[in-house]
C-alpha cells in the first residue's frame, strides 16, 4: 500500500477546531482530509489507502472514542503515523500507543506542523 | 448517714426494663434463646413494633422473621455464649409494605453476675438515610468531577479558535506590517494558554515558574526564530511557585520582551542569545530578559511606544514592580523588579494638604 507523502486525516468532533486545523496543514502544503468522528475516520482509511498521518482529538465525545481510535488505526492500518492532540489537560501518555505523538490544545502551530513533517518523512 | 440504696431484686429487675425501655438507641434484650425480654420505645417507634407486646417473640420471628437474618442469627448465638461480640453487622431490612432498609446492629452479651442468666443487648440503628445522603454526595462530586473536565476541554477549544484564527489572519493578510501584530496576538494568547495548562495539572492553583516560562519560551522560540543553530532563548528561574494571575502578568511580560529583542536586537543576523531570568528572595523578586544583540540606539528612550510597551507597563504596575533598562554592552537587558520596601511606599496613600 503506497501511502502518499503528504495526505493527513484531521479528526476532530468541533467544526471550527477541524476547519483552522484542515486549513494550517493546507497552507503548509499538505492534503488534509476531514472526520468528525471514528467512524467518518475508519470510513476514510478503508475507502483511500494514501493517508499518511491521523491527526485526531481523543475527546470524541468521550476519552476512549479517541483512545479507542487510535488503537483501531493501529492495529489495521499499522504504516499510518499517529499524532494525539486531546483539550483535556491532564490526559496522560500512558495510554497510547508509544509512537503516537501527544499535544495539548491550543497546540504550537509549529511544533504540530514540523512534528507532522517528521513523522511523514520518516520511513 | 447516706448508704448506697440496695435494689432488690424485683426492683433490680425492673429498673434494668426501664432503663432498655427507656433508651435513645432502638434496643432489645434478649435472653439465651434469642427471646426478646425488653425493647426501647425507640426500637419500638423506629421498627414499627409494640415494645410491650414483642416480649416473648423470638427475635428470628419480629416482624415477620424479616430480622432472621442466617449470619446474624449464628453469630447472636455465638455472643450468647460468650465467645464474640457483633459488632457493627450491618443488614438489609426487607418488610413487607416497607422499602428496604440498612441496619447496623450491635450485641453484646451482659456481663453482670456469675451464675445470673444470659442475658444479650442488642442495638439497631438505622443508617438508611445517611448511607444515601453520602451515596449523593459523592454522586455528585464525581459529577462536577466530570463537569470540571468538561469546562476544561471546552477553554482548551476556545483557546485552540482563538489562536487558530489569528493565525490563519496573519496568513491572509498581504503586509507583513499587518501580519506582526496579528502575530503578536497569537503568541500572547499561548503564552496565557499555558498558564491554563499549567494550573491544570498544578495541585495547588500556582504555577511553578520554571515550567512555565521554560515552555513559553519553547514555544515562542518555535514561532518565531527561524534559525536555531544563529538564534537561542535560555530560561534561567528558581523554585519559585507563583499565583495563576501573577503568572499571565510576568508570561505577558516575558512574551513582550522577548519579541521585542527578536525584532529588534538582531537586525545585522549575526548569532545571538536571550536570557530569561528570574530570581525571588522573601517577597522581592526581579525578572529581566536579556538580549547581547545590537543595543539601544543612544537617544532614543527605553522602548519605542506601542502596544508592546504599553502593556510592560501596565502589567509591572500591576505586580508592583518598576522596569529599569540597561545598556549591557554588547546587548540590552530590561529588568522589572518588585522589592517590597518601595512597593510598599508606592501605594501609600497621598496626604492631602
Amino acid at each position: 500500500m503506497m501511502h502518499c507523502k503528504n495526505v493527513v486525516l484531521v479528526v476532530e468532533d468541533n467544526a471550527l477546531v477541524r476547519f483552522l486545523t484542515c486549513e494550517l496543514f493546507e497552507a503548509a502544503g499538505f492534503v488534509a482530509l476531514q472526520a468528525d468522528g471514528t467512524l467518518a475516520a475508519v470510513h476514510v482509511l478503508e475507502t483511500r489507502d494514501d493517508v499518511g498521518l491521523v491527526v485526531s482529538d481523543l475527546a470524541m465525545p468521550s476519552h476512549h472514542d479517541g483512545i479507542a481510535l487510535v488503537e483501531l488505526v493501529r492495529k489495521r492500518w499499522r504504516p499510518v503515523k499517529l499524532l494525539v492532540i486531546t483539550g483535556n489537560l491532564t490526559a496522560s501518555r500512558c495510554e497510547l500507543p508509544r509512537d503516537a505523538h501527544l499535544f495539548f490544545k491550543p497546540f504550537n502551530d509549529h511544533v504540530l506542523l514540523k512534528a507532522a513533517e517528521d513523522l511523514l518523512q520518516a520511513a | 448517714m447516706n448508704q448506697p440504696a440496695v435494689i432488690h431484686s424485683d426492683g433490680a429487675l425492673a429498673l434494668a426494663l426501664a432503663l432498655v425501655g427507656s433508651s435513645t438507641l432502638p434496643t432489645l434484650l434478649l435472653d439465651d434463646q434469642l427471646v426478646v425480654l425488653a425493647a426501647s420505645m425507640s426500637f419500638g417507634l423506629d421498627f414499627d413494633v409494640d415494645p410491650i407486646s414483642i416480649r416473648g417473640t423470638p427475635f428470628a420471628e419480629i416482624a415477620k422473621g424479616a430480622w432472621a437474618k442466617p449470619q446474624l442469627i449464628a453469630m447472636l448465638k455465638v455472643t450468647a455464649a460468650g465467645y464474640a461480640e457483633v459488632n457493627g453487622y450491618e443488614v438489609s431490612l426487607a418488610r413487607s409494605g416497607q422499602e428496604t432498609r440498612t441496619i447496623v446492629v450491635r450485641a453484646q452479651k451482659l456481663m453482670y453476675g456469675d451464675g445470673e442468666p444470659v442475658r444479650l443487648m442488642l442495638s439497631a440503628t438505622d443508617v438508611t438515610d445517611a448511607r444515601s445522603t453520602e451515596q449523593a454526595k459523592d454522586a455528585l462530586i464525581r459529577e462536577k468531577a466530570v463537569l470540571l473536565q468538561e469546562i476544561q476541554h471546552r477553554v482548551a477549544n476556545s483557546l485552540q479558535i482563538i489562536a487558530s484564527i489569528l493565525l490563519q489572519s496573519a496568513r491572509k493578510v498581504q503586509s507583513e506590517e499587518a501580519r506582526g501584530p496579528l502575530r503578536d496576538a497569537h503568541n500572547r494568547v499561548m503564552s496565557i494558554a499555558e498558564v491554563q495548562r499549567q494550573l491544570a495539572v498544578s495541585v495547588s492553583s500556582a504555577v511553578p515558574l520554571r515550567d512555565y516560562l521554560s515552555h513559553l519560551c519553547e514555544s515562542l522560540s518555535a514561532s518565531m526564530i527561524q534559525d536555531h543553530r544563529r538564534l537561542a532563548i535560555e530560561v534561567r528561574v528558581d523554585e519559585s511557585i507563583v499565583g495563576a494571575d501573577a503568572s499571565v502578568s510576568i508570561g505577558l511580560i516575558v512574551t513582550e520582551l522577548v519579541i521585542n529583542a527578536l525584532k529588534h536586537a538582531f537586525l545585522d543576523r549575526r548569532h545571538g542569545k536571550i536570557v530569561v531570568s528570574y530570581q525571588a528572595r522573601g517577597e522581592d523578586w526581579t525578572l529581566s530578559v536579556a538580549d547581547d544583540g545590537v543595543g539601544i540606539p543612544t537617544g532614543r528612550a527605553a522602548a519605542k511606544p506601542g502596544l508592546g510597551t504599553g502593556i510592560v507597563d501596565a502589567l509591572a504596575k500591576n505586580l508592583g514592580a518598576e522596569i529599569s533598562v540597561a545598556n549591557t554592552r554588547p546587548g540590552t537587558m530590561v529588568s522589572i523588579s518588585r522589592r517590597a520596601a518601595v512597593a510598599g511606599t508606592i501605594v501609600k496613600p497621598l496626604v492631602s494638604v
